[in-house]
């Protein structure tokens, strides 16, 4: 298949009083057209500055892409002009975004703010426009679209508007759709039939889409391939499947240990990753996983591992560890049948116990990346 | 729509009595009578004299029965006769009146056509030139007092400069001083209201998904940004408008315009009770009214805002 994006070597960083939080930090990946991959990761590594760096929508101040180069369709959107961007916006690449009750506009009518892309990028008039809106709308199932064309937002429910949002992403038919985590905000039922309805249509209409979540549960059954994300990297890339059955990055199997499951015994814990997502503004200078991680080693707080071919796994299985990496000390060790090594596993706990409390609040406030200047 | 105003206007029937009721209990609460000696030292009138006059306009009567017959009387339209001025209440604000609500409807226009732009270009060039500009302008129109700046006005444009008559109302050039002067409060608060949601608003989810379509920046600020940062705006032009058509005691007091706003004043200075009764009751129709239109223009500002149920 043809390459449709190929990201290499982005650095996205944000400008803060407190130091420059390095939110991207060389993430490299490629794309075929009609592809479709999961970027998965904890908040706060680098998801979302990632898909918002594609479309250049990274808020300027404090943001700035400082490296890397963006290749779509052939050309790169790092070097390309406000007009040339704008011209991809919307019309080839199209976001769908995590929170359908303010992503909206309150004060604008569906119609107005489906027809909007339309008018722009397909030069249709209002009639036109507005007939191709309530195709849509019918498109993505919401029932008498005709009606409900000129109703507001807050007139629909979360469920609702998220197809709205989706509506609106598909309108030009972009070639790409980035989706970041556009099930986190709805009801759990509701879930299943978003995701239902984003993966039918992108398959109808051959788009390629990037799902963004946190949740491994939810990109299970969407995605040909997963990326993990940690810290601003990616750590761990591989077909969905094998990733599920061989992962080979001590933090991957971390975030799939802590996923519940109905065909488990019920005695058998969910085990949480012990610490906190590293501080990007001055990151562990070995491995980022290295001081949440029960299996490392000294080389791991010394040197950073590359994202590399591992043995005992698919041609294209790469992960972002020394241990499982050729010569690693969990190559030939059947390691996820452990929890790993108990006295580090004490360390890391006490090294929690001992982290200042606001810092562990902080952290669990879920700090997106910081917001614009006060 | 019609069928809230329509509520919103018989609601105010009650309101307009409490308000009444309030005003004339505290203006007679006040020592004092309109006949005093004391209000009217320089010819004071004879003790039996006062005792006729207060007889001859019903001051000697329980105040309750006062405030019973302002209203009947009020519900008629008769307002009453000045104690001090000896003319009808409504002849003499409807004199005034016209001249302060002039000033007052030109100088919130004026207030508007310059805080808009300001507010809206100070958010958007955040920490700019620009912005510290109007924040300087904003804070000077706030703390310096009207008749500090209005007598400088005078004193630059007028005495010195001979540009601009500064006494009466009798010619659009001699509305200019005023009117400026007038609108610069309202001007400096307005801009830093504007300044605030937009830059409120700008921040929203849903100015990212603007763009995300490709939107040009003008049409994001616009379609967009504007529409929502203009709710709190109107919230404020409301009460504002309100304020400032009532007129000003200072500053036609400044340029010897014939306004209403010293009666205010005066009145109560006179106990002049049909006359305080007059004008408070005008201030309060008017804030009434001016907070009605302010929720009817939400209904159109904002979509969320419903009057029908």
């Amino acid at each position: 298949m043809p390459e449709l994006l190929a990201v290499r070597d982005l650095h996205t960083q944000f400008f803060t009083r407190d130091g420059v939080v390095r939110a991207v930090d060389g993430v490299s990946f490629e794309l075929a057209a009609g592809e479709t991959l999961g970027l998965v990761g904890e908040s706060g590594c680098g998801k979302t500055v990632t898909a918002l760096s594609l479309m250049r929508l990274i808020p300027m101040p404090p943001g700035r892409i400082v490296k890397g180069a963006i290749m779509f369709d052939g050309q790169d959107v790092l070097k390309m002009d406000d007009d040339e961007v704008r011209g991809i916006r919307g019309n080839n690449i199209a976001m769908i975004f995590q929170d359908p009750m303010t992503s909206l506009n309150p004060v604008l009518t569906i119609s107005r703010q489906i027809s909007e892309a339309l008018e722009l990028h397909l030069k249709m008039d209002r009639s036109e426009a507005r007939k191709r809106t309530i195709e849509l709308l019918e498109l993505v199932g919401i029932p008498s679209a005709k009606k409900r064309v000129d109703d507001y937002p807050h007139q629909f429910s979360g469920g609702m508007r998220q197809r709205v949002m989706i509506a609106m992403a598909l309108s030009c038919n972009p070639k790409l759709i980035l989706a970041d985590e556009p099930t986190t905000a709805l009801d759990v039922t509701i879930q299943a039939q978003i995701l239902e309805l984003l993966k039918g249509l992108a398959k109808e209409f051959r788009t390629a889409f990037i799902l963004i979540t946190h949740d491994l549960g939810v990109v299970a059954g969407m995605t040909q391939r997963i990326h993990v994300m940690y810290g601003g990297k990616i750590v761990e890339k591989a077909d969905t499947g094998e990733l599920f059955a061989n992962p080979k990055m001590p933090y991957t199997w971390g975030l799939l240990r802590s996923i519940p499951r109905l065909d488990e015994h019920r005695k058998s814990k969910l085990l949480p990753i012990e610490g906190l997502p590293p501080d990007l503004i001055a990151p562990p200078p070995g491995c980022r996983f290295e001081p949440r991680c029960q299996y490392r080693r000294d080389i791991c707080r010394e040197q950073e591992p590359e994202l590399k071919h591992i043995p005992n796994a698919k041609a294209d299985h790469e992960a972002r560890c020394w241990g499982t990496q050729e010569g690693g000390w969990l190559v030939a060790t059947d390691w996820r049948r452990e929890i790993g090594d108990t006295r580090v596993l004490e360390e890391i706990k006490q090294e929690v116990a001992q982290l200042p409390a606001e810092a562990v609040r902080a952290a669990e406030a879920e700090t997106p990346p910081p917001p614009p200047t006060p | 729509m019609l069928k809230y105003t329509i509520r919103r206007l018989l609601l105010l029937i009650p309101t307009l009595f409490f308000v009444a009721l309030i005003v004339f209990s505290l203006a007679h609460a006040a020592p004092g009578s309109p006949f005093d000696a004391k209000s009217n030292e320089n010819k004071p009138l004879p003790q039996a004299t006062i005792e006729r006059l207060n007889h001859l306009y019903g001051i000697d009567k329980p105040v309750w029965e006062q405030f019973a017959l302002y209203l009947s009387n009020a519900i008629r339209f008769d307002f009453g006769s000045s104690f001090v001025r000896d003319r009808p209440v409504i002849e003499i604000i409807g004199q005034g009146f016209p001249y302060s609500a002039q000033l007052g409807v030109q100088a919130l226009l004026v207030a508007l056509m310059f805080s808009l732009p300001l507010g809206v270009i100070s958010a958007l060039r955040q920490n700019s030139i620009v912005d510290y500009a109007s924040l300087l302008f904003a804070t000077v129109g706030t703390t310096i007092p009207s008749f500090v700046i209005g007598i400088f006005a005078i004193y630059i444009f007028g005495v010195t400069l001979h540009l601009l008559p500064f006494v009466g109302w009798s010619t659009p050039s001699h509305w200019i001083l005023p009117t400026a002067i007038l609108s610069l409060g309202a001007m400096a608060f307005l801009t830093r209201i504007t300044r605030a949601s937009m830059l409120e608003a700008i921040r929203q989810d849903y100015v990212r998904t603007a763009r995300s379509k490709g939107l040009g920046e003008q049409v994001v600020i616009v379609a967009h940004v504007m529409k929502n940062a203009m709710i709190p705006v109107v919230t404020i032009v409301g009460p504002a408008t309100a304020g400032l058509i009532t007129g000003s005691i200072i500053i036609e007091g400044l340029f010897s315009i014939p306004g209403i706003g010293r009666l205010f004043l005066t009145s109560i200075i006179q106990r002049d009770y049909p006359l305080i009764m007059g004008t408070y009751m005008l201030y309060a129709v008017l804030i009434a009214v001016a907070n009605l239109v302010v929720d009817l223009t939400y209904g159109i500002v904002d979509p969320r805002i419903r009057f029908d149920r």
